[in-house]
């Protein structure tokens, strides 16, 4: 700490003249008055930054004067009584000085814990200096890399992550987030999540710092779910296409047959046949919504919005939710976003009908040059989302998979509900432009 | 607090205490030698076998006269005149303290013993506004004096043992305990 000191010669002077006049009282009558004196002049010569060393000197120069000043030097006694003296003008100096002693006992303590916290995290921690020469890493970092501390100091970032041009400069400039490829020693690749902000001295940048984060197995099992979503959906739409049409054409074939037979059958017979033809109408409807449900053709043929209308109109007719479908999409999107995008609003809307008590509910899509955002929302009753959602077990997992699917296409996913304030599912999904 | 009140109908200089009736029987062997070099002792020095001191202090002299007979104290129990001092410091710290927050107080030093050794104990008190927050009041920085290890802190580092209790508009009591080495 850099006290500016503000010692004038004549201010020096004055707590010298200062030190005479006590020590030469003190000398006179051995009264504990001047060593009070003397106390408040060390604290003095303390605050005014004066060295011990300088103190001993002028004690050592004045005695010495004053044994001159006698003929037969100090007696004993006297020299005796100046050692008194110069111990409680520097009993403040002992003070301070085991106050540093402290401080800095202290200051080291928090510097380990500090040092424990860096080794032993989990995710790297690094630091760079302003052209990315990595200045520490941590355990998780030599470990991921392959690198030991020592080789790592001499490498820059960009020698761990070659791909990322300009993530220092980036940093500096204030990015917060970004994915990276680590390559390790043994020619492994990581992805990395890196955080990082400037490190400040002083106001000044003097570098970097960097938490990164190994996202590899979990980008690998976003993939697996992508691929087992868009399988499952395959499967479901070969089910859906053997229900409509192969179950379909050869329930077209079985009408036929019962209209045959029943012309030849006398009344009594045919109003039976009659019967059975209702029964088969009704196994008609429920194969149709079954394939539907399965897979709706529609979004396959029309798209994303007609399908929700479509959608909307089934679950508003079950149910007696209003349901309202708006915006645009701005015509027909990639089938694996159509696909996830219809999964939510059938779930939000399954949702609406199941749990919500609701009366009204609206559908809406907003399209941005390469973003698609979209709203679910109603106003039934509402329910606690944390409490759902820090919950283990089957509750919430309609919620969780909405999440999924939107995270799977690198989107947000949000949902705000409260009790008695409605639900509103929101999603905002990035489309290649 | 009895000592508090003691002080506080006590205007005439220090009251003293003598032995016998703190430390025991008068024949149990004292480890405290006769006072050290500080002859030329100032007028009315403690009289023998004296333990214990209660020293008002509202005023530049009454912190010299703790410090004066708090030294005599530590004298007499054996202290080294480097250990006077640091005694005479931790008076000195506690009285300014006193001065400066409560206007005035009472400074108590007497010598004591366990099993092991002996020492001197200093209690500070006053009925000032008190400390609001005591740590803060311990921590380097905080003290109006910005030095570490001036003021409280400094005092509890001089110290071997150190108590503070304080509550707001309940007063301020330091104890300070100082072993022979």
């Amino acid at each position: 700490m850099a006290k500016v000191t503000r010692r004038s010669a004549g201010e020096a002077a004055s707590l010298l003249g200062r030190y005479e006049e006590l020590l030469r009282a003190f000398l006179n009558d051995g009264d504990e008055t001047a060593l009070q004196g003397a106390h408040d002049l060390g604290r003095e010569l303390l605050d005014r930054d004066h060295g011990l060393l300088d103190v001993i000197a002028v004690h050592q120069k004045l005695v010495a004067t004053l044994s001159a000043e006698e003929a037969a030097g100090l007696a004993p006694n006297r020299l005796d009584w100046a050692d008194r003296f110069l111990l409680e003008v520097l009993t403040p100096f002992e003070m301070t000085h085991r106050g540093f002693r402290a401080a800095n006992a202290s200051l080291q303590q928090s510097e380990e814990r500090y040092r424990e916290l860096f080794e032993n995290a989990h995710d790297i921690v690094f630091t760079t200096d302003l052209e990315g020469r990595i200045t520490s890493i941590n355990r998780a970092g030599e470990r991921l890399s392959g690198y030991s501390r020592s080789e790592v100091q001499t490498l820059s970032i960009s020698a761990l992550v070659p791909t990322e041009d300009g993530l220092v400069e980036a940093a500096l400039a204030g990015e917060r987030r970004r994915e990276a490829e680590l390559i390790a020693r043994n020619g492994r690749h990581y992805l990395l999540e890196i955080s990082t902000r400037p490190i400040l001295e002083g106001g000044r940048c003097v570098g970097m710092q960097g938490i990164a984060r190994d996202i590899t197995d979990r980008r690998h099992a976003e993939t697996v779910l992508r691929h087992l979503n868009s399988h499952l959906e395959d499967k479901a739409k070969r089910i859906a296409h053997a229900l409509h049409d192969e179950a379909g054409q050869l329930l077209a074939t079985v009408y036929l047959r019962v209209a045959e037979i029943a012309g030849e059958l006398p009344p009594l017979g045919r109003r039976r046949m009659e019967e059975l033809r209702t029964l088969l109408d009704q196994v008609d409807d429920q194969l149709r919504r079954l394939a539907y449900e399965l897979r709706p053709t529609i979004l396959d043929d029309l798209g994303l919005l007609p399908a929700c209308q479509f959608l909307a109109e089934g679950v508003s007719r079950r149910s007696r939710v209003r349901i309202v479908v708006k915006g645009s999409t701005g015509g027909r999107l990639p089938a694996d976003i159509e696909t996830a995008l219809y999964r939510v609003a059938q779930e939000a809307l399954a949702n609406v009908s199941k749990h919500g008590r609701a009366r009204t509910a609206v559908v809406e899509f907003e399209r941005s040059s390469n973003r698609l955002r979209g709203t679910i929302r109603d106003d039934g009753i509402g329910f606690d989302v944390d409490g759902i959602l820090s919950r283990v077990g089957p509750q919430g997992l309609g919620l969780r998979g909405m999440r999924e699917r939107i995270v799977g296409l690198g989107g947000q996913f949000a949902v705000r509900s409260a009790a008695g304030r409605g639900t509103s599912v929101e999603f905002d999904v990035p489309l290649e432009s | 607090m009895p000592n508090r009140r003691r002080a506080e109908t006590d205007r005439n200089g220090p009251r003293l205490r003598l032995a016998s009736s703190r430390l025991g029987s008068p024949a149990a062997p004292r480890r405290w030698l006769p006072d050290p070099p500080m002859s030329g002792a100032p007028p009315g020095s403690l009289p023998p076998g004296t333990v214990e001191v209660h020293l008002r202090v509202d005023s530049e002299q009454g912190l010299i006269e703790a410090r004066r007979r708090s030294r005599e104290l530590a004298a007499r129990a054996g202290f080294t005149a480097r250990d006077q001092a640091i005694v005479a410091a931790i008076v000195s710290e506690l009285g300014r303290n006193i001065l400066l927050y409560a206007r005035r107080g009472e400074i108590a030093t007497r010598l004591v013993e366990d099993s092991r050794r002996v020492g001197i104990s200093i209690v500070a008190s006053d009925l000032g506004p008190g400390i609001r927050n005591v740590p803060r009041a311990l921590t380097d920085g905080f003290s109006t004096v910005g030095r570490p290890g001036i003021g409280l802190p400094g005092v509890r580092r001089l110290a071997d043992e150190f108590e503070l209790a304080s509550g707001q508009s309940a007063g301020t009591q330091v104890t300070v305990r100082k072993w022979l080495r």
